[in-house]
């Protein structure tokens, strides 16, 4: 491996010696001080033998034995190519330009991702890293992480901490938003409690002001349930920050449409497959029929970015299916969903109290409607606004 | 002659390798795969059956079937394919 390496740098070349006893070549080679290599007799009066570069221009340029003939077969190794590549500029240009190209682009800004953000704040601090300098396009060595970072805090009370990560090509912004204290009560300030859903109150601890409703009572969305007005003497009203909790049973709805029958795709094992590479955003397909040939298909999308260039590998399954239908049993569906909406209603906190669905028809499908009796916390406050109406208009 | 003997004497005095300040032929037989000559002096004929080669004491042939000479420096010499024989003529 090590002498094929270095024939490879120093290039070699294959010579070929005929005439009366060839022998004598490699015994004047040899003498010369030249290393030969594979030397190998094809005929009775030729052989075969490999020397270096510089050894064979040393060979060839001594006065050899007039009876033998000494002719060049081969050459290999890296100053052969580059003497047979120095008349093609551009195939050594091009590659240079292209490993430039991608290099330059390794130095740009390609994707700014935020991790864990909703999409508001997410929209709120791609806005802000635009404002400095931290977007699409824009160079990597031009971002300071620091200050990014320092302004941001300033910018935006909410966050507690925020990162900004150059990895590769793109920006990796990491933060955590601020838990934000209570908000202080102004004692002089007067607030009501209000029902935010219909129901029938089951409990009231009212920990301040005065209760309207008790328990038992049929409550209307929107319907004053603690006053925080006080009466003080027939003419002065004093006005407190009512407060309490106030639970009731609700009705909780929800209708679903079930497909009367169901879709089963069962895979024929016939696929196609669409090879795409993106660059940046623009697309670079590797196929030339885009143009699917079977009628029933399912497409399986994968992707790999590659992190220090902005190139992504997109890959396309499409595999054939066949597709029949199935009677749906409308029962079990209907278990399973109701179970499901119920489980998404304890996950809000309320208490289930009974359950009960029915069905209605409706054409290809059927109407599923779920009510779930529920104890849950009705209560809002609202400040007391003089002149207005202060019942809650919409939760 | 004398030169040898003196030679000789001293090698055996200094418990030396035998043939080391001769320039004696040195020969490495890796299996039946290659042979290896140090201190030859010239290649005498050659093909792919028999190989003689010129050393410092003797004229050293090797038989054998598909020989080729894979190395070729000014002492030494590598000589592979199948090796049946290696003699002193």
């Amino acid at each position: 491996m090590r002498l094929q390496l270095l024939n490879f740098i120093f290039g070699t070349v294959r010579l070929k010696a005929e005439g009366v006893f060839p022998e004598r070549i490699i015994n004047i080679a040899n003498q010369m001080g030249i290393f030969i290599q594979d030397i190998t007799k094809t005929e009775e009066k030729s052989i075969l033998f490999s020397v270096s570069s510089e050894g064979a221009r040393r060979l060839l340029s001594q006065s050899l034995p007039p009876e033998i003939a000494l002719t060049v077969i081969k050459t290999s190794g890296f100053p052969w190519i580059k003497n047979t590549m120095s008349h093609r500029k551009l195939l050594f240009i091009g590659p240079c330009v292209i490993a430039l190209l991608l290099f330059l682009s390794t130095q740009f800004i390609w994707t700014v991702n935020i991790i864990d953000a909703d999409p508001a704040t997410e929209e709120k601090l791609l806005h802000m890293l635009k404002d400095l300098g931290v977007k699409r396009g824009a160079l990597k060595f031009t971002i300071n992480q620091s200050e990014v970072k320092d302004k941001l805090l300033m910018k935006d009370d909410s966050l507690l901490w925020i990162w900004v990560d150059i990895k590769g090509s793109g920006a990796i912004v990491k933060f955590a938003n601020r838990t934000m204290p209570p908000a202080v009560f102004n004692e002089n300030e007067g607030y009501n409690i209000y029902s935010l859903k219909e129901g029938t109150v089951t409990r009231i601890v009212p920990t301040n002001g005065n209760a309207l409703v008790r328990p038992g009572d049929s409550i209307t969305k929107g319907q004053l349930l603690i006053e925080g007005i006080m009466p003080k003497n027939p003419e002065e009203t004093k006005y407190i920050h009512a407060s309490g909790e106030v639970f009731a049973s609700v009705w909780e709805e929800k209708i679903i449409s079930i497909p009367k029958k169901k879709e089963i795709r069962t895979p024929t094992g016939k696929k196609t497959q669409h090879l795409s590479i993106i660059f940046s955003k623009f697309p670079i397909k590797l196929f030339i029929n885009s143009r699917i040939l079977y009628t029933n298909y399912d497409i399986i999308v994968s992707s790999r970015t590659l992190s220090f260039i902005p190139i992504t590998f997109k890959k396309e399954d499409y595999r054939e299916v066949t597709v029949t239908y199935q009677d749906n049993n409308i029962d079990i569906l209907a278990a399973e969903y109701l179970n499901e909406f119920k489980n998404s209603l304890s996950a809000k906190g309320y208490s289930i109290i009974s359950s009960r669905w029915y069905v209605t028809d409706n054409g290809d499908s059927c109407l599923l409607t779920m009510n779930v009796l529920c104890e849950e916390m009705v209560a809002t406050e609202r400040r007391i606004n003089f002149g207005e109406n202060n019942s809650v208009s919409d939760s | 002659m004398k030169n040898k003997r003196f030679l000789r004497k001293t090698q055996s005095a200094l418990d030396l390798s035998e043939g080391i300040l001769e320039n004696l032929p040195n020969i490495i037989l890796y299996g039946t795969s290659m042979v290896e000559v140090d201190n030859f002096k010239g290649l005498l004929d050659f093909s792919t059956s028999s190989v003689r080669i010129n050393t410092t004491d003797s004229i050293l042939r090797i038989d054998g079937s598909e020989l080729h000479i894979s190395f070729l420096t000014d002492e030494s010499i590598g000589i592979k394919g199948k090796i049946i024989s290696v003699s002193f003529e």
